[in-house]
Order: structure tokens, then sequence, then C-alpha cells
């Protein structure tokens, strides 16, 4: 170890420490203390309470959706972007991005309009003769999952235009000379030589939205609870701290299990080549 | 080559979808009557003057603040690692390079929370109330650093070492180095990395959450706050502004630096 | 049958200008045919108008009676080799291979034994179960062309196939095409702008300029006999020299002096190869000259030389070595001599 490395890397490994580790720590430790001993009791609770399991519950089901609803958007609109150039793609790639450089507030509050009581929903659905009284579908799952999915979108658009740029034409092409129509293509062609993409946007959507905050607490508010508004909500507003740690550890560690999962199913289905 | 109809139409819709909602909030903000709707009752300017007004206002100049300050500092810690991760590469730089980009994998609000316990131990402890705008600017900055050293790396990792050994060749002293070549031949970076992370800090509001303290609320919890309330259209104006404010951010990355170089 | 005849084709990539105009091409069935030009002529306008990547604007692509210009790409059943190979980089060489026929919903073992078979003959066998990018640069080719071959095309079209390859393999490589060609007795489109490779293994020759065909013969004629100024000085002919046509068969140069050769109306310049120029001393010389540059080919020695016609390149072989200085006397044959009008 010389003194240039160490000049270089102890400041910042300094900073880390103090302000991530060792708060950390104090995280895990007063979670597992209960009156000055080490227990399991907050966790014991935790895992008892109702509106843990629920929020727990919520938070995978719309995590899931979402990321099944960016997927689904992202691909066919990711690859139309790649495929797209000169002027327009660059316009195109900009209103992708543009969403996610503003703060998640403004981002949404355009949805209570659209899904509050007698909104534009509401009232297109009744045009439609589908309802007849005026509704509401704010603080509901579905207004948490179509909000997020429009917050989280551009994550996923971005991650697989980066790899979709790099599939040449003449690949598809030479899948279309072979027999296969343009969806067939898409299908056999395009979409596994995407996989690294994808799984850098299921992994961004998936833990974003497992983590999110803002748009659940708008949009779900204590309706629909998912762990991060729960961890806010039992510490300023219900005052029940020593389950707050207890739920802290518990997202930090679901996080990282997931990415770690997600890391490790895919390059046992060897779509993604170790690059990092 | 000619694109399928059935796509074109998919995707103009996606786009709808993406900016359909931008345009909501514009108009709304507009409202005549202190509700969020859409259409409107009738045109007033008047959410724009409560835009404009003292919160809003004092809640822009937290902000601004802690962006400015996480954003150079986050700079001044994650320039020197993202060179030194690019020039050392060893099984020990790669072992770091997992604790540098720890904060990444750590919830925002669970950051903020333990951030906050260490806040209430050096006040039990040592019986210093730590000023809750340093603690905010600390959180912004562990939150930034990670960005910062991978914006900055993607710069090192095209650098040639050799042209430093070139420059010691030359009778360049380590410092003359670093002002004369280094930094210059990663200004491009330095300059998206500082306009990422203070866009990112400016917007971030889960690492905020048990941190803010009064006279010092940034301005997105300002306007969470509002929107649980009652959500006025105010809200609506003060996002107007922030969406032109970031139109304006945007047009100069585009004119300056290009997309490309931005959010890869 | 699988003649293929392009009859009035005109191709535009912007609706505006076209790349190709009333172009014209015919292809007798299991012949492989060249296209040759510079860069930007328009080689690759033309595959991809024919493979249907590009809609022609006008004309036909007739292969038999049956017009092709309408079929979409993914029904034509062309055979295309990419100048980039394109081989699906998640796929084995098996599945690569086999891709075509399982979209022609074939029979499982079927397809095994035709993939196996094909890839038999490409020298592949052992291969079958490696990912492209664990190929080298030859095996990808051969696979690149298996998996054109097995979906038994009407029509191969190859996009500079051998422009990635190293010298060496370039020359196996086209061997190995013509023979795939002719086993299977395929009509074959060869892009290139290597004249060497395409000289050699083609049964016909189209020289292309500015999306226009200047000639199209068999190699042998069009080595010897280009109808044209560009094509002369496209297939080497160095020494290209202004004349004006003063009697049948009789030409008079830029110095005066006339010069006997075939005789061809309107003339405009006449052109020789500078292994055709005889260097001597005999008395009755055409013209003189003084050495000005040598360069060493290999096999002969190559000489610039300052004459009143200009500078005429002319080459002997190893035995002659004359210096740079010298002044030599040149004869032009007339059987050397090639007329040309346009
Ligand atoms: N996608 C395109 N859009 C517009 N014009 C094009 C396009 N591709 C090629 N061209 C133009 O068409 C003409 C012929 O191009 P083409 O690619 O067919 O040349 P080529 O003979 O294959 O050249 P090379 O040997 O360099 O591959 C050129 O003038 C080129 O500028
Ligand atoms: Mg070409």
């Amino acid at each position: 170890m010389n003194k240039e490395k160490l000049v270089i890397f102890l400041p910042s490994l300094c900073l880390i420490v103090v302000l991530v580790f060792i708060p950390l720590l104090m995280l895990a430790q007063k979670s597992l203390s209960v009156d000055g001993t080490i227990s399991f009791a907050n966790y014991l609770e935790l895992f008892g309470d109702s509106t843990f399991k629920k929020a727990l519950k919520n938070t995978f089901s719309i995590s899931f959706f979402v990321v099944f609803a960016t997927l689904l958007i992202g691909l066919p609109t990711a690859y139309f972007i790649s495929r797209t150039q000169g002027r327009l793609k660059n316009v195109l790639l900009l209103l992708t991005l543009f969403p996610l450089l503003t703060n998640a507030v403004v981002r949404s509050i355009s949805w209570m309009i659209i899904l509050g009581y007698d909104g534009i929903l509401s009232r297109l659905m009744s045009d439609l003769g589908l309802i007849d009284e005026p509704i509401s579908l704010m603080y509901s799952k579905l207004a948490v999952i179509i909000g997020s999915t429009y917050i989280f979108l551009p994550l996923m658009i971005v991650s697989l235009i980066g790899v979709m740029d790099n599939i040449s034409q003449e690949i598809e092409d030479a899948s279309i000379s072979l027999g296969a129509s343009r969806l067939q293509t898409f299908f056999n062609v395009i979409i596994p030589n995407s996989m690294a993409g994808i799984i850098v946007g299921v992994v961004l959507v998936f833990t974003a939205t497992l983590t999110a905050y803002t748009t659940p607490n708008i949009l779900g508010g204590t309706r629909t609870v998912v762990l991060a508004t729960l961890v806010q909500q039992y510490g300023t507003t219900l005052g029940r701290w020593e389950l707050v740690s207890s739920i802290s550890i518990f997202l930090f560690a679901l996080t990282v299990v997931v990415i770690t999962l997600i890391n490790k199913s895919a390059s046992l289905v060897g779509g993604r080549n170790e690059e990092k | 080559m000619k694109k399928s109809k059935v796509l074109t139409i998919f995707v103009c819709l996606v786009f709808f979808y993406l900016l359909f909602p931008l345009f909501i909030t514009v108009v709304a903000s507009f409202n005549s009557k202190d509700i969020l709707t859409y259409p409107i009752d009738g045109f007033s300017l008047k959410w724009y003057k409560s835009a404009f007004s003292s919160s809003y206002i004092s809640g822009f100049a937290i902000s601004f603040q802690v962006g400015v300050v996480a954003t150079i500092i986050s700079l001044c810690f994650g320039v020197p690692v993202a060179y030194g991760l690019a020039k050392y590469k060893s099984k020990f730089t790669r072992a770091i390079k997992n604790v540098f980009f720890s904060p990444v994998l750590i919830p925002g609000i669970v950051l903020s929370y333990s951030l906050f316990l260490g806040w209430v131990f050096i006040a039990k402890e040592f019986d210093t109330r730590l000023p809750k705008l340093l603690v905010l600017m600390l959180a912004h900055i562990i939150v930034l650093f990670p960005y910062t050293i991978r914006v900055i790396g993607g710069a090192f990792e095209k650098f040639d070492f050799t042209i430093e050994d070139a420059a010691e060749s030359l009778g360049a002293t380590k410092k003359d180095f670093i002002l004369h070549i280094l930094l210059p031949s990663i200004t491009p970076a330095i300059i998206s990395a500082s306009v990422l992370s203070f866009i990112t800090s400016f917007n971030d509001i889960p690492i905020s959450i048990f941190l803010y303290g009064r006279g010092s609320t940034p301005l997105p919890i300002i306007m969470m706050q509002d929107v649980e309330k009652y959500g006025d259209p105010s809200v609506a104006a003060v996002s107007v502004v922030l969406l032109f404010m970031t139109i304006g951010i945007t047009y100069l990355i585009e004119k300056t630096l290009g997309l490309n170089n931005y959010g890869r | 049958m699988a003649r293929l005849v392009l009859n009035d084709l005109k191709v535009s990539y912007d609706g505006k200008v076209n790349i190709l105009e009333d172009y014209n091409l015919e292809i007798e069935d299991g012949k492989l045919v060249s296209i040759l030009g510079p860069s930007g002529c328009g080689k690759t306008t033309t595959l991809k108008a024919v493979a249907g990547f590009l809609q022609s604007t006008g004309g036909e692509i007739l292969i038999g009676d049956e017009d092709y210009s309408k079929v979409p790409v993914n029904k034509r059943n062309f055979g295309i080799v990419f100048q980039s190979y394109a081989l699906f980089p998640n796929m084995t060489v098996f599945e690569n291979v086999s891709y075509g026929l399982k979209l022609r919903k074939i029979p499982k073992d079927e397809i095994e034994k035709k993939v196996l078979d094909i890839l038999e003959t490409v020298e592949l066998i052992a291969l079958k179960d490696r990912k492209p990018e664990n190929l080298s640069g030859g095996q990808r080719q051969r696979v690149a062309l298996a998996r054109a071959l097995v979906i038994s095309p009407k029509l191969l079209l190859l996009d500079e196939p051998l422009s990635n390859l190293d010298a060496k393999l370039r020359i196996e490589m086209r061997s190995q095409i013509k023979r795939m060609q002719q086993k299977f007795n395929i009509t074959t489109i060869l892009i290139t702008h290597d004249q060497e490779e395409c000289f050699s293994i083609s049964d016909k020759v189209a020289i292309m300029n500015d999306g226009k065909i200047e000639q199209y013969d068999t190699p042998e004629n069009i080595y010897s006999n280009p109808k044209s100024i560009f094509v002369a000085d496209f297939v080497g002919f160095k020494n290209l020299l202004d004349v004006t046509r003063i009697s049948p068969g009789v030409y008079r140069l830029s110095n005066g002096k006339n010069i006997e050769a075939e005789d061809v109306e309107n003339a405009k310049k006449i052109a020789i190869r500078p292994q055709n120029i005889a260097v001597g001393q005999s008395s009755d010389s055409f013209i003189e000259g003084t050495i000005k540059v040598r360069t060493y080919l290999g096999e002969d020695y190559q000489y610039e030389v300052d004459t009143d016609l200009g500078e005429i390149v002319v080459s002997t072989s190893k035995a002659i070595a004359l210096n740079t200085g010298d002044i030599i006397k040149l004869n032009f044959p007339k059987d050397g001599i090639c007329v040309l009008a346009s």
C-alpha cells in the first residue's frame, strides 16, 4: 500500500465508514435491542404486525407489476428509439429522459388529477358507460402501480436502448431474409440479444419500486402502505419507533437479497456475460 | 427501413403517456378555483403568486444550498477515488469499489433514518445538536458520491495513464500534471457529473425525510407536504416553474455537452 | 428455373434521388456473377434492392417469369451472406443454421439432418455447439454461408463476404464459396471491390460506376477488352492516351504520330497495359523516353517513363533491369492496344 493510494482512498473510506457503515450498525444494534439487552423481540413483533404484512405484500405485488409493465411498454419503445436515426432519435431520447429530471412530486400530482374523485379517468370511464357514479382511484394499489410505472418507465427505456443500439441492423436483416416476420425477429433476435439491458433495467426498476417512497406516499397514502412509507408512518406519525429500526434493516436486507438474486439467476441462465 | 404502423402507433401512445401528465399539471396550475382539476374552471395566475411565496422560496434556497454544497464536496471526494480506481486495477481496488458503491444499495429512507440515529446519538453523548442543514448536506453527499464516481470514472477509464509518465519525463511535477493535464482532460465529465448530481440532490425526497428541521426544509418536501395536506394548484404552479427550469437546464446540457454524455 | 433478370430497376433511398436507374442485369441459371465497382457506386444498394430490404421504385426483379419486386423480404427465400456475417450472437452454430428451417416449420429430425449435412460440407460439425463469439473469422464466414444455403434459396446474395478476412483465408474461402455455389447449382450475386477475387471465381462480371453497369461480360473479355474508359482504368490499363481517328484503323496521338489499331468509330482514347508495351533498342521505335521512377513489384519492375505523350507506365521482367535516368525506346504492339469510344 503506497502513499498515493492512501491519499486517494483513505478520505473517502472514512467518509463512507462514518456516514454509512457506523449509522447502519447503530440502526442494526437498535433494531436488536430492547431495554438495553439483545433480543429479537422487535423483529418478532414486526413479523406479527398485520400492517407490516400488508405493506410487504403490497410492496412486492406493486414491484412485480411495475417491472412487468415497464418491460412490456419499454421493450417496443426502446426498440423503436434505437432504430430511429438522426435528430428524431435525439428528440425522443430527450423526451424520455426529461421526466427523470424533475422531482417525484411534480410527476405525481397530475396523477392525482387523473385518478382522483370525478377525475379524468373517472369521467372517461363514465363516458364509456363503464361506471354510473364518479369514482376515485386514488390511494388504491392500482394508483400506485400506474404512477410508479410512469415514473420508472424512462429508467427501463434508457437501460434497454443502451444494448439495443448495439444490435446491428444486419442481424435483423439476416433474420428477416431467412423467413422471419418482424414480430418473430423481435422475439427471436432482438429480445435474446437485449438480455443484458433487460436485466439491468429489471434490477433498476425493481429495486427502485421496492424502496420508492414519494409516489406511494402521494398516490397510496395510508390506504395502500408499502415498506418505505411504513417506515415514515411508524416513525414520525405513529411514534412506534421500536419497529422503525427493524423495518429499515429488513428493507435494506431485502434490497440486497433481491439484487443478488436477480443477478445470480441471470448469470445462471447465461444471459449476462461478466462485464463489471 | 420502414417501421411497422402498429409499432409507431404504440410508441406515440407511450409518449402521450409520458408527456400528457406534465401537460395536465401545466393546465391545472392556471385554475381559478382552489382545487386541482382538469379541465380548469377559469383562468387565473394567482397560484403563481403563491408559488413565489416565502415558504417555497426558502425551500428553494435550502434545496439549492444543499445541492450545490453536496455536489462540490462529493466531487472533491469522488474525483480522486475515480482516478485511483481507474489507475490501480487490483483485487484490493475491486473490493473497495464495492464499498464506495454501497450507498446505492441502501434505500434512501433507511439511510435517512440511520443518519437521524447518528444525529440523536451525538446529541445525547456529546450534548451537541448538529445543525439540521449540515446533516442534510452530509446525507446528500453520500447519495451523490456513487454517481460522481461512476460518471467521472467513465472518463478516467478512457484516460491513457502513460501520459502521466510522459508528463513526468518532461519535468512536470505531480501538481503540474493534475492541474494542466488530468483535470482539463476530464472537464466534460466533471460538468456532467455536477449537473447530474445537482439535479439528483435537488429532487431527492426520501433521503431528507428524517433529517430536515424547521427552517431547513427542502423544496420537494414542502411540496409533498402541501400535496398531502390540501393540494391546491399552487403546488402545480411550483411544478410548472420547476419544469421550465428543467427545460432550461436540459437545453443547456444538449447545447454544451450533447445528450449522449448525459445519463449514460 | 432460377434465371434472374433485373429489368429497368429503379431504386431510391429518399424517394427523390434514384441511386439506381434503368438498371438491367441478366443472370443465367446457376451462374455466379460479381458486381465490381468503386466505393459508393451502388453495389450494396443493388444487393439490398434484389434482397428486398430496399423497395424498388420501378422496374422488375424476375426469377423465371415471376416478378419478385413486391414480395416481402421474408417471403423471397433468398440466401444472404452479410459483410459482418450477422450471425445471431445468442444462438449456437447449430441454432444459427437451423433458424431458417425452424421458421419453415420443417419437422425436427429433418432439420437436424439438413443442418448436420451442410455443416459437414463446410467442415463445421465439430463446432456446432459453439457460440459465434468463439469462432474465428473464417469459421463465422462458413456458418453464414451454411445458414444462407440450408434454406435451399432461389438466389444467393453475398455482400463483400471476404473483406473481413486476411489474405490467405480469403483465397481459401473464395474457392469454398465457388465449390458450394456449384454443388448447389445456385444463381449467385457476389459484391466485391477486389478485382482478383471476382475475376477468379465469377462466370460473369458487372462493372458498376455511379449507379450504372458500365460493362457486363466474362472476366476474360473485361480483362482484355474493356468497353469504356472507366472500365479500362478500373481493370488496370495504366496508360490511357488521347487519340483522333483519321481513317479506319488509324489514329493520331497527341504528339502528332499515327498509330494503327482495331477500327472503332468515334474513338477517343487508346489504352495499353504496362506489360504490353515493348521495351527495346531497335531502331524502328515508336517513341523515346527517360525513366523517372523505378518500382520493384516482385515479378517485374515497373517504370514511370517521361515521353512526349506524357508519362507512360511500362514494366519489364526482372531479367531486364533498367535504371532511373536511362533513355529507352518504346513500341506499342497492335494487339496490345485497346481502342475506346467512351
Ligand atoms: N441509407 C442511405 N440513405 C441515403 N443514401 C444512401 C444510403 N446508403 C447509401 N446511400 C447512397 O447510395 C449510393 C450508393 O451506396 P452503396 O452503399 O450502394 O455503395 P457501395 O457501392 O456498396 O459502396 P462500398 O463499396 O463503399 O460499400 C452512395 O452515393 C450512398 O451515398
Ligand atoms: Mg457496400
